[in-house]
């Protein structure tokens, strides 16, 4: 059997604001195994974005993880201290943000920037590092003579890719990609996402990719997890997913998307708005929207539970 | 039957450097020598990359920019040259929304002030038939119940809610021509979905014409009619919307297809590589794709001294710019 | 409907409108104040800037009072019919008299009252021009800007008190009325508020809304109006309160060096009475009251000041 770089196990986490605590996730469990990536998708306000935080262990001052496990490598992330922490952070767990190119320090030449994650992380020598650099832009594609520039020498696509050099720099087991191609025009998106799945073949990392576009993760994923409201409704393989949605969630979702390819279908969205987390509704926090909903769906909360090989769903109606 | 919006050489051009005393020498061409017409109560769509020059055509035609140079006809009468009052009433023709929903309302005004001020402006009705207005189309963007919804601030609805206030506020006058920039790109994928159909049934309802200017092609095809393809300024191909995208006749188009991701695990596309196959070397007077162009032919396409590539039809209501078009 | 009826509907739904669109417009204001105080809450320093600021505002008030007590306590005319010359602190006078018996602390409320009235009048003169000229030049750009922003440059870089100083030499034949002071200042200090009015207008002047306001025909009058100035007011409220230290200062300096108007009793004029008559070094009851008034008046503004940048700029707050 594979072998097992996180393990998520009944994830709560929960922000205190001024109005109220916030439930932003609740209950979520799920696996990766090396090599694989999973796609988080969901709308905006899912949860998705929490997740990534929670598992680097940067939760703003008023979120905390009331409940739950973070194993990564067999061991409890929420059990480390902040310097421990910072010691996994980049060496083995990286992360690209959303919008990621504005996080570019402006005045300091690229390479620069990559050297100083390498060597804050790892005991390379300068020299070291620096062809580690040139590998690194060999590999997501930029002219290494590049390396020198300055950010804003760099177009927004280049960009990305460099801060993509910067997540790999130091061979982290688990890479964490937050909507990295939201913010780019659509061939500079399929550049990107193209790299990515090549180092995926290339370098078998392991990767959550997190993304309210479903095309996208369609593309670069093998697993895909559907966030709603700060749950995790269905997880799945992604052919199997596509082809075999099971919650209704999922359903809608994937009727919300039109496709440059097959027939023009008419769009069917979902009707409604996510739930406000301060107060979400009583049982499945999707069933204000589910037109076929029952009466347990308004009492009690479904659990994720297994229906076929590897293909997880919590709803009642399963 | 004549077109509703015939757009014939449409130029735009930019001053690179700003001087108080000197004019401007060096010129960003955002839009060079364009031509297009729009149908009435149909759905064109502006395809292109950021910096293609979608959004400046969109601004020309609500008068928002002036073009530099060309004509540009609104049943019939030029509009480029509009001014007070006549401008004016053309404004209640022609109406735009605006890719940002958290940008395009004042946050220190209600849905009543932001909905009431194209009435007060273009004095249209009295007081109380303002007010009625204001519900019914709020009614018609499905906010209802209007009342509900009147008197909120910006910051208390959610973002489809604020593009929909977008919509009413185009509404609002009654516009036969609305020119959408991007509408989509910043909304929620499910939100995206329904407010596409709520476009979609606006303008079967009111009998609208619309410019959907986007870089995806996805949505492009779900409501639009016909495609525009627009490439650093110029216009490389224009035709019907399934037609274009099931065989593309342009390498631009074809690239732009070819990227678009597709929530499909079986179907394994094809990308075309976009990468610089030919340097230019002085001005580039020809095909100004011909650097990325994979089928780009040196001693035609790039043409020092040879002009950019004409729209040519190629089909019944099909046309391509490119030289080699005929190969 | 009758037409006179449907005039009569028509003011009334007019009416109703007007009234209903008021109230909820002060309910939000209100509502903002509310939320905005309690970030102004939040930050300590602002709190004791605003603390100070109303033991000013007190004193200021007690200034009326305390004449009323007893003649001799009037600032200027109020001699104490037993006292000749300076004197330290004392029961009946509680920070002492100055040369000619004259109550010291009563000529330091009465300070504080000049020092609001000059604080305020010409902080509000300096934002309105100030205001106006960075939001002409911002909105209209080119010419209109080019113009008024070199304008504003020569203003900036006018040394203010050499100016008011020479100035009060010409023209007011060596001192300066107060009100004239007041204006002065103003005149000179409005270049930095243009600024910053200037590019904040410049930015709104891009948001989407206007460009929809345009679309549906608003004349330029109207999107100033409508939307360029409501949200220009915060930031020149805020420059405000900066402008008030600013005043003070430049009164008291002028005052303090012999050009203010000396039918008024203010910090900087205790002050130069207070050096004129030789008793800087001797009379220490005389000397730090107004001085310390002044550094704590202007200190409290400036808190203040920045405790409201905290409201006007939002990235500026602490989580």
């Amino acid at each position: 059997m594979k072998k097992k770089i996180l393990e998520i196990k009944n994830l709560h986490v929960q922000y205190k604001t001024s109005k109220g605590n916030v439930q932003a996730i609740k209950n979520v469990t799920f696996d990766i195994e090396k090599g694989e990536s999973i796609g988080l998708v969901g709308e905006s306000g899912c949860g998705k974005t929490t997740i990534a935080m929670a598992i680097l262990g940067l939760l703003p001052s008023n979120g905390e993880v009331t409940e739950g496990q973070i194993i990564f490598n067999g061991e409890d992330l929420l059990t480390k201290t902040e310097e421990e922490m910072r010691q996994l952070r980049w060496l083995k767990i990286s992360m690209i943000f959303q919008a990621a190119m504005n996080a570019l320090n402006p005045v300091i030449r690229i390479e620069d920037q990559i050297l100083e994650a390498i060597l804050t992380h790892t005991p390379m020598s300068t020299e070291d590092a620096k062809a580690r650099v040139k590998e690194l832009y060999q590999m997501v594609g930029i002219d290494p003579t590049r390396a020198q520039d300055y950010p804003h020498e760099y177009s927004g696509g280049m960009k990305q890719r460099a801060i993509i050099a910067m997540a790999l720099a130091c061979n982290p087991d688990l890479i964490i990609a937050d909507e990295p191609t939201t913010a780019l025009d659509v061939l500079v998106r399929d550049q990107i996402i193209s790299e990515v799945v090549k180092l995926q073949e290339e370098l078998h990392m392991t990767m959550i990719y997190i993304s309210h576009d479903i095309s996208v993760i369609v593309e670069t994923c093998n697993m895909i997890g559907v966030l709603y409201a700060g749950t995790l409704v269905e997880y799945a393989p992604t052919a199997e997913l596509i082809s075999n949605p099971l919650h209704p969630y999922t359903k809608g979702l994937l009727a919300s998307y039109p496709s440059i390819k097959g027939e023009i279908k008419k769009l069917d969205p979902i009707p409604g708005e996510p739930p406000p987390l301060i107060n979400p509704p009583p049982g499945c926090r999707f069933h204000p929207r589910n037109p076929g909903k029952e009466k347990i769906c308004t009492e009690k909360e479904p659990i994720l539970r297994l229906i076929n090989d590897r293909h997880y769903v919590a709803c009642h109606l399963v | 039957m004549a077109s509703l919006i015939q757009i014939k050489n449409l130029t735009k051009l930019y001053p690179l450097k700003k001087s108080l005393f000197r004019k401007a020498k060096k010129m960003l061409p955002a839009l060079n020598d364009v031509s297009f017409d729009i149908e009435k109560g149909e759905v064109l769509g502006l395809v292109g990359e950021s910096g293609s020059g979608k959004s400046t055509c969109g601004k020309i035609l609500v008068r928002l920019e002036r073009a530099t140079s060309g004509t540009i006809t609104f049943k019939g009468k030029d509009i480029n040259d509009l001014a007070g009052k006549s401008l004016k009433d053309y404004r209640k023709k022609a109406q735009m929304i605006f890719q940002d929903p958290y940008e395009s309302l004042n946050p220190r005004r209600t849905v009543f002030d932001t909905l009431v001020e194209p009435l007060n402006v273009q004095h249209m009705g009295d007081i109380t038939e303002r007010e009625e207005r204001i519900k019914e189309v709020l009614e018609k963007v499905e906010l209802r119940p209007a009342e509900e919804f009147m008197y909120r601030y910006p910051h208390e609805l959610s973002g489809g809610q604020r593009q929909r206030i977008s919509i009413a506020r185009a509404l609002i006058v009654e516009p036969e021509f609305i020119v959408a920039d991007e509408p989509i790109s910043m909304l929620d994928a499910s939100v995206r979905a329904s407010f596409m159909n709520l476009m979609l049934k606006l303008k079967e309802e009111f009998n609208l014409t619309y410019l959907f200017i986007t870089h995806d092609l996805a949505y492009a095809r779900y409501i639009c009619d016909r495609l525009a393809v627009i490439y650093m300024g110029e216009l490389v191909e224009i035709g019907p919307t399934e037609e274009l995208i099931q065989d593309p006749k342009h390498p631009y188009t074809k690239m732009l297809l070819s990227a678009v991701p597709v929530p499909d695990p079986k179907i394994k596309r094809k990308r075309i590589e976009r990468e610089v196959h030919m340097h230019h070397s002085g001005g580039c007077t020809g095909c100004k794709f011909s650097e990325r162009c994979p089928i780009a032919v040196q001693d035609k396409c790039p043409g020092i001294g040879k002009g950019k590539p004409e729209l040519v039809s190629i089909e019944d209501g099909r046309f391509v710019a490119c030289h080699r078009i005929h190969d | 409907m009758h037409p006179e009826e449907t005039k009569k509907k028509t003011l009334k739904e007019h009416l109703k409108y007007r009234y209903h669109s008021r109230k909820k417009k002060l309910l939000f204001t209100l509502k903002g104040f509310h939320a905005n105080w309690l970030i102004f809450k939040k930050n300590k320093m602002g709190l004791f800037g605003l603390g100070l600021l109303i033991c000013f505002g007190l004193m200021a008030l007690a200034s009326f009072i305390l004449p009323l007590i007893d003649p001799m306590y009037h600032p200027m005319t109020g001699v104490d019919p037993m006292i000749f010359s300076s004197k330290g602190p004392s029961l009946t006078h509680w920070l002492g008299t100055d040369s000619l018996g004259r109550d010291i602390l009563s000529q330091l409320l009465v300070g504080a009252r000049v020092a609001f009235m000059i604080g305020v009048s010409a902080a509000f003169m300096t934002v309105t021009i100030g205001t106006t000229v960075g939001l002409l030049a911002g909105y209209f750009g080119k010419t209109v800007d080019f113009l008024l922003m070199r304008f504003a440059d020569i203003i900036l870089v006018l040394p203010d008190l050499l100016v008011i100083i020479i100035l009060a030499a010409v023209i007011g034949g060596g001192k300066l009325s107060i009100w004239n002071i007041v204006i002065v200042i103003s005149l000179l200090g409005w270049a930095g508020t243009a600024r910053v009015v200037r590019s904040q207008t410049l930015s709104l002047k891009q948001r989407p809304y206007v460009d929809a306001a345009k679309i549906s025909g608003s004349s330029e009058f109207g999107i100033i109006h409508r939307h360029i100035v409501p949200n220009i007011i915060p930031l020149s409220l805020l420059y405000m309160t900066f402008r008030v230290t600013s005043a003070i200062l430049v009164e008291a300096a002028l005052s303090f060096l012999g050009f203010g108007d000396t039918s008024t009793v203010s910090w900087g004029m205790m002050l130069q009475w207070c050096w004129k008559t030789g008793h800087m070094f001797k009379a220490p009851y005389w000397l730090l009251p107004p001085g310390i008034s002044i550094s704590l008046i202007t200190l409290s503004f400036y808190l203040i000041g920045r405790a409201m940048e905290e409201i006007v700029n939002p990235r500026l707050r602490e989580r």
